[in-house]
């Protein structure tokens, strides 16, 4: 039986869906997209996702984890749009940061990265960098590789920090990186209520409900009527 | 006429094979360095577009800005330094802030603090390891968008990158990259060639050593 492997931050892990999942404790949720999505594809499910992870932390949970992927399998990955959230990797353990971060050790390195390194185009470098370089770590395993965002290209959040956050537009507006998204899939559907779970803004069972529909038509179409 | 392009830092660019060739800012690519040897070879126009002081982040970017031009027919040789532990920041206006060793006592702010921030944080092992995959995978996934002639190469045969005295350099070698798939059995540096460095300075590889990776590379690129 073939497995379906998903990479993202909280809401692949499936946060705010059940008390008990905390993003900290790196438990995924079996109301999350990837437990759905693999129980209508009749799949194996490796849920690798972790709360608070940036794509630069994504790319790296790809990298530990490509070793265990075969070529029958099907690898989703849901890019965060947190693009100034960082994380610095360390010997003995990653230092995960964004510019909300609170941790008074943390804060030097935190105005640091803020202040020299989250020019607009140097994060829309590192981005696409780290997004086709994982799309080319994973495609030496299989090819049945899908990259999708949280939420679609056209629709914003007014209820979140534009300090945390930049449009993704940016980031696709270079000519190399668009065509690896399915760019048609996101977490996010407006026509879904409720948009978030009772817990927090993550967004609701129903949503992540709906998202397994579609996602599970296209990995059909695309990955097992071949 | 087919060309070749390469991209690398200043063992590609020349830096010290002649006379002219030590203060780099501004200055044409070398004629004795192997990209002009190579192409000689081949019979192909030459596209040099390395950068001396570039590290693997400003070559993937330098790859980037002119993947475009290459076409199906030409020849890309990537020579990775063997430092990765430098790195830049790109800006909204297009300039490029180089960050490596020699920012440590530039006495140029933002630029030292930069750099003392940098080697501070970022250059764990872990942490250049991604990039450097990163950096690497991103160059060919574009290249190969173009042509799939792309060939690469790093600077130095891996037991003598480690004796680089720099504190900063050599503590990544490059040989755990060849798990990405994409390596070429290549080194500019052969322990066998000499004299080892140019006379003009003690770090740059002698104009026989370019001599002897451009047959190599030559022949690779023959076979294949």
């Amino acid at each position: 039986m073939a497995t379906l492997f998903a990479f993202g931050d909280s809401f692949t892990q499936g946060v705010g869906l059940e008390k008990h999942v905390q993003a900290s404790d790196v438990i995924p949720s079996d109301s999350a997209w990837p437990k759905i999505t693999a129980d209508i594809l009749d799949m194996r499910v490796s849920n690798l996702a972790v709360g608070g992870h940036s794509n630069k932390a994504i790319a790296y949970d790809v990298t530990n984890n490509v070793h265990n992927i075969a070529s029958d399998d099907v690898v989703v990955i849901m890019w965060s749009d947190g693009f100034y959230r960082n994380m610095i990797l360390t010997d003995d353990g990653n230092i995960q940061f964004c510019p909300s971060t609170d941790d008074e050790n943390l804060l030097h390195i935190k105005n640091f990265v803020v202040e020299h390194m989250s020019s607009r185009d140097n994060i829309q470098f590192d981005q696409s960098m780290l997004i086709m370089g994982t799309d080319a770590v994973v495609r030496q395993k299989t090819q049945n590789v899908l990259h999708v965002m949280v939420k679609p290209l056209e629709w914003e959040d007014d209820d979140i920090s534009g300090h945390d956050f930049l449009d993704w537009q940016h980031i696709l507006s270079q000519p190399w990186i668009g065509h690896l998204f399915q760019l048609d899939l996101a977490l996010f559907n407006l026509e879904i209520t409720p948009w978030y779970t009772e817990y927090d803004k993550h967004y609701s069972r129903e949503q992540h409900a709906d998202f397994s529909q579609r996602l599970s038509k296209v990995i059909t179409e695309k990955f097992l009527t071949k | 006429m087919n060309r070749l392009f390469t991209f690398g830092d200043s063992f590609t660019h020349g830096t010290s094979l002649c006379d002219d060739h030590i203060d780099v800012a501004n200055l044409d690519p070398c004629e004795y360095a192997w990209p002009a040897l190579l192409s000689d070879m081949l019979d192909m126009e030459c596209v040099n577009l390395s950068k001396p002081g570039a590290g693997p982040k400003e070559l993937a970017h330098t790859v980037s800005e002119n993947a475009s031009q290459i076409q199906s027919d030409d020849i890309v040789v990537v020579m990775w330094p063997y430092s990765t532990m430098r790195t830049c920041v790109v800006q909204d206006n297009g300039d490029i802030w180089r960050i490596g060793s020699w920012c440590l006592d530039c006495g140029e702010e933002p630029y030292e603090s930069i750099a003392h921030q940098y080697y501070a944080y970022q250059t764990g092992k872990k942490e250049q390891m991604l990039q450097t995959k990163m950096c690497m995978k991103f160059a060919d996934y574009l290249l190969r968008e173009q042509t799939q002639h792309v060939m690469h190469a790093t600077v130095n045969s891996m037991p003598h990158a480690d004796n680089h005295v720099d504190q900063y350099l050599g503590k990544i070698t490059m040989n755990s990259l060849k798990s990405l798939g994409i390596w070429s059995p290549l080194q500019l540096f052969d322990s066998r060639i000499s004299p080892i460095y140019t006379p003009l300075d003690d770090g740059h590889y002698s104009r026989e050593q370019h001599i002897a990776f451009a047959k190599r590379a030559h022949n690779l690129l023959r076979r294949n």
